[in-house]
């Protein structure tokens, strides 16, 4: 119990740090208007529109009794954004704002309209903007959002005159909607793959795909996935390069077992279609059997002709064991694994079976 | 036929127009020896029986003299001064009272009169600027006795302004005035058979020489809409007097279209005038200052922004001009004054600065910045004219 309270304290601590770090002035100079590090872009398939806060803080110690401002947005992605004041001040305020949407240009004005002589701008996230895609936008790179001198950054003193009004550009960058994955690499339901490199990769049309990231998978076969990917625009998949040296997990009981099974004395099942036929040909002979050995004898990292490893989907692999015929005619695994589209999905396992590891030793 | 009908009625119509000539004149009619101030006491006899005693007479200032009624006759009726034993004027009462007819009188020809006046008892007929002393044409301080003077010239396109006197103590009132027309025979009378035949002319209450000061305009704002409630002076000083020192004659307040007009009864003749204004700033509205606000995004400015906008006289316009604009609206007593020595007011007009106000609404530069732009003082206007000021408040979009 005691644990889990410092586990939850440790939380908010961070989340406060995450929520607020880009939030607040940088220094006691002067009042500042700040632009966040980033914002979450909506999907394009979304009814709502991008909101993004703008932040007013001030440690100055001096009273502000209004703002005025100005910013750039990219208006080749959004249609006319509008800034509404968030009250964080009270309702005693007028707001105006001007969109130049020719330039990307909004202008915005908020002053004190009430009476009393002391108040002062309460920061917090003083405006929200709300940013609706233009119509012909699809998915592409945006400019961030950033301050401009179209109007002169004033704040208005308590004498009823102009100072400069800070900036604080933590960014103002839209990222993507957040695509959080986890891709399970098995060598067997209870044998998970270790430090294998899974990459995920995008396409705008299913032809051409391009890498984001790469993930490692780690003792548990798994290869975690947190990034910012619109999945109402883009194909989303998985990928893990030919090519791997499964050396380790070889040795002459492999060897024998094929030969045993070559001879008839074992029967092949299940994925040993695929680990004792080394030389993939039809049928597992006394050749798959060599293959091995010469490997080990030679001190080979890799067979002549074929690769190490297969790669197969949950449901290939389901197939594969249940199965008391050679099934690598109708499902003869993947070299270079490139997985299903994931889209909308959180989670997946996949297999990957070597050849020669007839005693499914496996990957670790 | 039917020509010559139509013919007689346009005759008959142009005739009673060109002689229908008006023959109404002022009458006060004063009781006198009042107040148990029979004699003695009042400046005055039982008679006036001099120029000075008659003045006394006929002033309301003095101690024996209560005014009766002040009203109009037609001087050619029985009212008017004719009708010798039944002359018939407004009086309170048959003695002890003084008759005053004054007002102008047109001749109907040019030429050297004659006139003739009797009365029971003192009487003056004067005709005032002819040089006659104390203007008197004819007079008798007692009773019954004609006094008649010749040569009196009078031209037939003049308005001479007159006044008739008469007195009567105690007894019997009776009055006669009579004339003889240029190169005329016989004198005749006013009213009547004999006064119909060689009427002497037309006669008014009003003067028509004089030339009323009259006088309108409008007062507006920024945006050339008129603004109501406004105080206009209309100011007068002596006719040709040197330099520029006026008073306040008549004060007026615009309209809702920020209209306003003065109709005096002030001769032009007798005075110069002006019209001044002292315009005042309303209540600053949430509407104004809000559409200023906008106004700081929108664009584009005028010159006229620069007096109305930048109140903290910055030279230009943001937020804190809304901000004082807001303080000034409720009050606070740190925004009095604007900040910066920002005037509240600019005025000019369209008659002394006939240029400015159209540069100042199409113009976008900032006029402020020169020293006196558009200012201008009280100057003589010509009778009628129309004066439009134009009034920047700041604060106000209007």
């Amino acid at each position: 119990m005691k644990l889990k309270n410092i586990l939850l304290t440790l939380a908010l601590v961070m989340g406060s740090l995450t929520v607020f770090g880009q939030t607040s002035a940088p220094d006691n100079t002067q009042p500042y208007v700040i632009f966040d590090s980033t914002y979450a872009l909506e999907s394009t398939t979304s009814s709502s529109n991008t909101s993004a806060d703008i932040y007013y803080d001030n440690t100055s110690g001096t009273a502000v009794k209004g703002i005025q401002f100005s910013f750039e947005y990219d208006n080749t992605v959004f249609d006319a954004p509008t800034v509404t004041y968030n009250n964080t001040s009270g309702p005693a305020g007028y707001l105006s704002t001007n969109v130049d949407e020719t330039n990307g240009i909004v202008k915005v004005v908020w002053v004190y309209t009430g009476s009393s002589t002391t108040f002062d701008i309460t920061a917090g996230n003083m405006f929200s903007v709300e940013l609706p895609f233009d119509a012909n936008y699809t998915n592409g790179s945006i400019m961030d959002l950033s301050f401009t001198n179209d109007l002169s950054p004033y704040y208005v003193t308590a004498a009823g005159t102009d100072a400069t009004l800070g900036w604080s550009d933590n960014g103002g960058e839209f990222v993507e909607p957040a695509f959080d994955y986890t891709a399970t690499i098995l060598n067997s339901p209870s044998n998970p793959a270790d430090s294998i490199d899974v990459i995920l990769q995008k396409s705008s049309d299913g032809s051409t795909w391009a890498d984001v990231v790469t993930a490692t998978t780690d003792a548990q076969g798994e290869a975690v996935f947190s990034e910012n990917i619109d999945q109402a625009f883009w194909q989303i998949r998985l990928k893990i390069a030919s090519g791997l040296d499964a050396s380790t997990a070889l040795s002459t009981a492999d060897a024998n077992m094929i030969a045993q099974i070559a001879a008839g004395v074992q029967n092949a099942a299940g994925v040993q279609w695929y680990t004792a036929n080394v030389n993939q040909a039809t049928g597992i002979t006394v050749s798959d059997s060599y293959l091995v050995f010469s490997r080990l004898a030679q001190g080979n990292t890799s067979y002549p002709s074929n690769p190490d490893v297969l790669f197969f989907t949950e449901a290939q692999y389901n197939t594969i064991t249940n199965s008391n015929v050679d099934p690598s005619v109708s499902i003869p695994g993947q070299v270079e694994f490139l997985s299903p589209q994931i889209n909308n999905t959180t989670a997946g396992n996949y297999y990957l079976l070597i050849l020669g590891d007839a005693n499914g030793t496996g990957l670790n | 036929m039917r020509y010559f009908k139509v013919i007689v009625l346009f005759l008959t119509l142009v005739t009673s127009t060109t002689w229908a000539q008006t023959t109404t004149v002022n009458v006060r009619s004063l009781k006198t020896h009042q107040n148990g101030c029979n004699q003695g006491c009042t400046g005055y006899s039982g008679n006036a029986d001099s120029h000075t005693e008659f003045d006394n007479m006929v002033d309301l200032n003095s101690q024996g003299t209560v005014l009766h009624v002040d009203t109009t006759v037609d001087i050619l009726s029985l009212q008017g001064p004719r009708g010798n034993t039944v002359w018939d004027p407004p009086r309170a009462r048959n003695d002890r009272f003084a008759i005053i007819y004054t007002g102008w009188v047109k001749p109907n020809k040019t030429g050297n009169y004659s006139f003739r006046t009797r009365t029971d008892d003192s009487h003056e007929f004067m005709i005032k600027g002819l040089g006659y002393t104390n203007d008197i044409i004819t007079k008798h301080y007692g009773w019954n006795t004609w006094n008649q003077r010749d040569n009196v010239y009078l031209d037939k396109d003049t308005w001479y302004e007159f006044e008739m006197r008469i007195q009567n103590y105690g007894g019997a009132y009776n009055a006669q005035f009579q004339y003889r027309i240029p190169n005329g025979s016989q004198f005749n009378q006013l009213g009547g058979t004999n006064g119909s035949s060689h009427p002497f002319g037309e006669w008014t209450t009003e003067d028509p020489n004089i030339e009323p000061i009259t006088a309108d305009g409008y007062i507006k704002g920024a945006e050339e809409v008129g603004i109501a409630g406004q105080v206009v002076y209309l100011k007068t000083q002596n006719k040709w007097q040197p330099g520029f020192s006026y008073t306040t004659q008549a004060t007026t307040t615009t309209d809702s279209n920020g209209y306003y007009s003065f109709n005096t009864t002030l001769d032009y003749n007798d005075y110069d005038f002006t019209i001044d204004i002292a315009p005042e700033p309303d209540v600053l509205t949430v509407s104004d200052i809000n559409w200023f606000q906008d106004r700081i995004l929108t664009g584009p400015v005028s010159s006229k922004d620069y007096w109305r906008m930048d109140v903290n006289n910055t030279g230009s316009f943001s937020a804190s001009d809304i901000y004082t604009m807001h303080q000034k609206r409720h009050g606070n007593t740190a925004f009095a004054n604007y900040p910066n020595s920002a005037p509240t007011m600019w005025t000019t007009n369209s008659w002394q600065n006939p240029t400015i106000w159209p540069a100042v609404a199409a113009d976008s530069d900032d006029k402020t910045t020169i020293s006196g732009y558009g200012a201008w003082s009280l100057f003589d206007l010509a009778n009628g004219n129309s004066t439009t000021f134009y009034v920047i408040r700041a604060g106000h979009k209007n």
